[in-house]
């Protein structure tokens, strides 16, 4: 599996996971720890794909402005 | 995949023993006020020494609670005045028990009465701590009710989101 297919599957298991998480949550009156959850979920998701926001970053800058 | 496995068991494990601490306290404290029921009538009804009526309580009741009743025994047994042996036992039991410590309280009351309570007074005492160990069991079920499944449903989930993220 290449590593761009594998950052989806990543970013659609964690959303699954704190989607279920947030419902589990909410049932028992826990409205801040879903939020916590939700939250966590968001910081998670933004560690894979950092890197990959990154790249394109650096590819607009080198076709756009020919920096490298 | 071992690390894999690992990291879901020892998650789900720890939710499922924090799910196991919320179903056993409404239990134990329910054996603990049925404890109190059968000291009651040991010392009204058949006016036997404490020591004796809390080993005899211990007798009856299962484990793990009876074991505290066990340690009040032998406490009062080793000379101690009923306050300190009370206490003595809850402190050596409190990390045991799945009880919180304000499921104590009412027996902590009641260890600071029956030293100098009179066997009628010691009743009455023992009634009060009834009702509050009541409504103490009644909190316990409503937490018990609230987050009983949710730890076990978070130790899976939060061990599948760690998997993910270390794939």
């Amino acid at each position: 599996m290449s590593p761009e297919m594998r950052a989806v599957f990543q970013i659609f298991g964690v959303g699954f996971v704190v989607a279920l998480m947030n419902t589990i949550l909410r049932h028992a009156d826990k409205e801040e720890f879903a939020q916590w959850t939700t939250l966590a979920g968001v910081v998670a998701v933004l560690v894979v794909v950092v890197g990959y926001v990154d790249h394109l970053y650096q590819e607009i800058t080198r076709v756009f402005l020919n920096t490298q | 995949m071992i690390g894999s496995i690992l990291t879901l068991t020892a998650t789900s494990g720890i939710g499922f023993s924090v799910a196991r601490s919320y179903r056993d306290r409404p239990k134990q404290i329910a054996l603990l006020a049925q404890g109190l029921r059968l000291l009651r009538q040991e010392v009204e009804f058949a006016q036997v020494p404490l020591p004796l009526a809390l080993s005899h309580v211990a007798d009856l009741l299962p484990k793990p609670v009876n074991l505290l009743f066990r340690q009040m025994a032998t406490n009062l047994e080793e000379q101690k005045n009923a306050g300190e042996a009370i206490d003595e036992a809850i402190v050596s039991f409190e990390k045991k028990l799945a009880m919180q410590k304000e499921d104590y309280e009412p027996l902590r009351t009641l260890g600071a009465v029956v030293a100098t309570a009179h066997r009628t007074h010691l009743a009455r005492e023992l009634d009060t701590a009834l009702i509050r160990l009541q409504s103490l069991e009644e909190i316990a079920e409503t937490d018990r009710r609230k987050n009983e499944k949710v730890w076990q449903y978070l130790g899976v989930l939060v061990g599948v989101m760690i998997v993910i993220m270390m794939s």
